[in-house]
């Protein structure tokens, strides 16, 4: 039998999808709708997790109301990626922009700046953490700049900003690898002629920056945010993974566990849905006056 | 004549005068910037070869007084490095030949046709990056339990084979880029001549597509080797084990040694030991890197990520 070659075409593209759909079903939906059932229920014996009641939100509720720990944890996950989030954007931009130029070694900077992403997140990145090497790779360059006199000078309020700054800078350079390559791809896209023209009209490299780079790149901007809190929320070494796994494989504390790890995704969920509503509407605004 | 001439060269002076400034800074930044992005492997390789005198020794920062090869012989010994390595190798090279073959594959059909749902299909590829792998991750140990598929490698593996796995959506998602921004010319001369469309894929797409293919492979891999987070969860024996899993055991000694501040035995894990073993458990990842960095940069860059 011939089939008509719209249905073929069809076929063949579902052919090609096939085995994300096989494995959708096997190791996402069911493993999901499992979560789901587990977040809202009881289990009394372990083995095999055979007997269940339904519960309700009891574990979701237990979590604000009765949980000491849960909130400051919640809490210190989301203070870090909403921090460390746009300076990781800010920092991978700049030196993006900054490879994109005409340098000496240009290979060389490119290579160098994504070889922390080969520590990711692994064990070797946490124990390098934990011993502190992220607060002294930033030693020498924060005992220069703070020094008493300048400390006194500024007054503690900015003391603690820059405190904070170099506190946070190591990591955020660290994780910066991935996002530096994905700006400097969006940047070499932009047309020469654009660049160009402006320059013609005695534009300088601030309009230029603020009137044709980032509008052009919003893209490619939404694109990293997007990336950036994925990678955040997702990483294995941040406090919250920690707590849920904890309590799911430790303390054998199940269905409070599923609960936990679905109230951490509905907020990821949602702070995605933001961020796409908002860079929705400054992408269609910049498309409009182009 | 003569003066405004003289003016224009004395502002094309000032000019390149800023331009040569505005170098110069960049290039400062740039290094200061190496810097800190080199930090940790730099401090990595010359703790590893430091002694114990010279750790304690506050003065000795980057040049210790001579090299400590015996930490990385401690290192190999604590790690059993000539046993886990090959489970790294064997896991690491499974899952991504895996997610090559199975993300290419996929993402062909979400880039060359249209059919019903494939909207929905491809959020749903979406929501596969964005939720968590560790939301789900005790009904996914049951469910292997099931199948009986614990303490073996097949829940490490299989999945990739199906586009799951390790971020393996953002695979697709890589791939697809690629193919959509492919001609289609080829692909149709093809079927013209007679190749069918599986031909046309594996004979021609699928080759073509070799950047994409280094992409993957790199990323692929760090993000496999890395992983120590699934298979302490599902391989309960610690011989089964890939190299950074071995590595708490090390650290745990470490702080343990460290606490108690004895500096007699012999067999005590110091820090050199330490970086000694973080350094050999990423070893293998890093000479990777270094033979294939030139063209993996280049295909990232090319991913057809372009901002328009």
């Amino acid at each position: 039998m011939r089939l008509r070659s719209d249905t073929r075409h069809k076929l063949e593209g579902y052919i090609f999808i096939l085995p994300f759909i096989v494995g959708f079903f096997l190791f996402f939906l069911s493993p999901l709708i499992r979560s789901i059932t587990l977040s809202v229920s009881d289990v009394t014996k372990m083995v095999g997790l055979s007997d269940m009641t339904l519960v309700g939100f009891k574990h979701y509720v237990y979590a604000f109301t009765g949980d000491v720990e849960f909130i400051p944890k919640f809490l210190q996950v989301i203070t870090d990626t909403l921090v460390n989030t746009p300076m990781i954007l800010v920092f991978s931009f700049i030196l993006a922009i900054m490879l994109s130029r005409n340098i000496r070694c240009r290979g060389f900077f490119r290579v160098v700046f994504f070889l922390p992403f080969l520590l990711g997140s692994g064990y070797v990145m946490s124990v390098l953490l934990d011993l502190g090497l992220d607060q002294m790779a930033v030693s020498g360059a924060k005992d220069l700049l703070l020094t008493d006199e300048i400390k006194e000078l500024v007054g503690p309020g900015v003391v603690n900003v820059v405190d904070e700054f170099f506190s946070r800078i190591s990591t955020v350079l660290w994780k910066s690898g991935v996002q530096i390559i994905i700006f400097l791809s969006g940047l070499q896209s932009i047309s020469p002629a654009l660049y160009e023209a402006a320059r013609v009209d005695a534009a300088t490299e601030w309009d230029i920056f603020w009137k044709i780079t980032l509008p052009m790149m919003t893209p490619i901007i939404f694109l990293n945010i997007v990336y950036t809190i994925v990678d955040s929320f997702g990483d294995v070494n941040n406090a919250m993974i920690n707590y849920f796994t904890d309590k799911c494989f430790s303390e054998n504390q199940v269905c409070y566990a599923a609960a936990l790890s679905w109230i951490y995704f509905l907020f990821v969920a949602v702070l995605l849905g933001l961020v796409f509503l908002f860079m929705n509407r400054i992408v269609n605004r910049t498309v409009g006056q182009g | 004549m003569n003066t405004t001439m003289q003016t224009l060269l004395k502002k094309g002076n000032a000019l390149r005068h800023k331009v040569q400034l505005s170098r110069i800074f960049i290039y400062v930044f740039l290094i200061i910037m190496s810097y800190m992005f080199l930090y940790p492997f730099l401090y990595m390789i010359v703790t590893s070869i430091k002694s114990q005198a010279d750790l304690f020794d506050v003065s000795i920062n980057w040049i210790p007084s001579g090299a400590e090869w015996q930490n990385w012989r401690a290192a190999f010994v604590n790690l059993d490095f000539s046993a886990h390595i090959w489970n790294s190798l064997l896991i690491v090279s499974v899952c991504t030949l895996g997610h090559i073959l199975s993300c290419a594959f996929i993402a062909y059909g979400f880039a060359r046709y249209q059919f019903p749902l494939k909207g929905l299909w491809f959020v749903l590829v979406v929501l596969t990056i964005i939720i968590p792998s560790q939301v789900i991750i005790l009904p996914l140990y049951l469910t292997y339990t099931d199948m009986g598929w614990l303490n073996t490698y097949l829940p490490l593996m299989v999945p990739c084979f199906f586009g799951f796995g390790l971020r393996g959506g953002i695979m697709i998602f890589l791939f697809r880029q690629f193919f959509i921004g492919l001609p289609r010319d080829l692909e149709n001369a093809a079927k013209i001549d007679g190749c069918s469309f599986m031909g046309a894929y594996f004979r021609i797409a699928f080759p073509t597509a070799r950047s994409s293919i280094l992409v993957c492979f790199v990323l692929s891999v760090v993000w496999h080797w890395n992983d120590y987070y699934e298979p302490v969860i599902y391989l309960g024996k610690s011989s089964q084990w890939p190299l950074p899993a071995m590595l708490p055991t090390i650290y745990e000694k470490y702080l343990a040694a460290s606490a108690e501040l004895t500096t007699n035995a012999d067999s005590i894990i110091t820090r050199g030991v330490l970086m000694a073993a973080a350094l050999l458990v990423i070893a293998v990842m890093l000479l990777m890197y270094c033979v294939v960095q030139r063209q993996f940069i280049q295909g990232l860059e090319h991913s057809g990520l372009s901002a328009e």
